[in-house]
């Protein structure tokens, strides 16, 4: 586990892809990432196999939020999102990375702006990177001001790079580098 | 093959490689790419690789059309050129004979990351024959390397990659109508430290 003020990082599990695959089916979750076509079980679970192949810096990990419990009962984990760092590499110690806030009753708390500044820790702290950098399309503000209030700097416009409800989109590029962490 | 002024894309033959290897080996022009010695073996993967991939996406040969020597037209003495032509030969017909002796090969060039649903495409390119550069050939190349991905392959997007210590390649770029749309600070590690790597692109409404 990788703990955060109120969130913590933990390993992904097959009892976890239920969950994705109604989070990556909502329309509202949809508009921010990288999925185009519905998404089967299936597919999610061979998402999974192929995932736990890959190297495990490069593994998704579940973000879980501290739940309100009573004084004395035992804390309570929440399933609320995932990140992974895609391609690391490792010569030049650069990795993309993605994030999503699947448990839409979390949005607009800085659950994500705590994910991203933890992810940036373990990028920087513990696998030794100097750059971590991301896309996000150009009609997310909610993504764009928590990558801004984590630290992430503005360095390119990719115009047109996607094409989404009938238009192409720009895709912003934001990075942070290790002597700005 | 795809036809410029003084230049042309020909699909790329096994025969090409050990030319590619003496190209990316050259400290000159691995400068931009490759930072690896790489081996005719290497080169020899890569062309077996490239050539499983889908057909848009397989690198092209640069050829360079070369000024022809008078001597070298068959059937014809030193001295004016027979405007008569030979007995029996059509005009144009003796340019078409031998025509491989008067194209030079000096580069490569080839898309990849092509993403056919957002009609975009990034871009590599090489002009290995060193001399052939500071001769707008690069520019020429990208120019002809753009209007077949708008023109054939209908692509919205195509852009490129460029370590900013490339000056030479951001030029040809620039002169061929590409824009600035982003730096990717510290992207790459090269001779102790680190360097930016600038991104260009140019749009089919720019074209």
């Amino acid at each position: 586990m990788i703990y955060g003020e109120r969130i913590r990082f933990r390993g992904v599990e097959r009892e976890d892809l239920p969950t994705f695959v109604k989070w990556l089916n909502d329309p509202e979750v949809r508009q921010g990432i990288l999925v185009h076509n519905p998404i089967s079980q299936t597919d999610e679970e061979n998402w999974f196999e192929r995932m736990i192949k890959r190297p495990p810096d490069e593994h998704v990990f579940g973000i879980e939020a501290r739940e309100q419990v009573e004084d004395g009962s035992p804390e309570n984990w929440r399933l609320i999102g995932t990140f992974a760092f895609d391609y690391i590499d490792w010569r030049n110690r650069a990795a993309e990375f993605g994030i999503m806030i699947g448990d839409k009753t979390y949005w607009n708390r800085s659950y994500g702006t705590e994910a991203v500044r933890l992810l940036a820790q373990h990028g920087f702290n513990t696998l030794n990177l100097n750059r971590i950098f991301l896309h996000v399309f150009e009609n997310n503000p909610r993504a764009i001001r928590a990558y801004e209030k984590a630290g992430f700097i503005h360095e390119g416009r990719e115009r047109q790079a996607e094409f989404k409800d009938g238009k192409y989109i720009d895709v912003l590029r934001m990075s942070k580098l290790k002597d700005e962490f | 093959m795809i036809y410029g002024e003084r230049i042309r894309f020909r699909a790329i033959e096994r025969a090409d490689l050990p030319t590619s290897v003496s190209w990316i080996n050259d400290p000159e022009v691995r400068q931009g790419g490759i930072y690896l010695p790489f081996s005719l073996a290497d080169e020899e993967d890569w062309f077996e690789g490239m050539r499983k991939r889908p057909v848009d996406e397989h690198y092209l040969a640069i050829e360079a059309s070369q000024p022809r020597e008078r001597a070298d037209l068959p059937g014809e003495q030193a001295g004016l050129p027979s405007e008569a032509g030979l007995p029996g030969v059509k005009p144009g017909e003796l340019a078409m004979e031998g025509a491989e002796e008067h194209w030079k090969l000096i580069g490569s060039c080839g898309f990849f990351n092509l993403d056919s649903r957002n009609r975009s495409s990034e871009f590599g390119i090489m002009i290995g024959d060193k001399s052939c550069w500071n001769q707008g050939y690069g520019t020429e190349a990208v120019r002809l390397l753009v209007q077949h991905g708008f023109n054939t392959l209908n692509l919205n997007r195509i852009y490129l990659r460029v370590l900013e210590n490339n000056p030479r390649a951001i030029r040809a770029y620039e002169k061929a109508g590409f824009t600035h749309e982003g730096r990717q600070r510290q992207a790459e590690f090269r001779e102790g430290k680190y360097v930016d790597m600038l991104v260009m692109s140019m749009l089919k409404e720019e074209f």
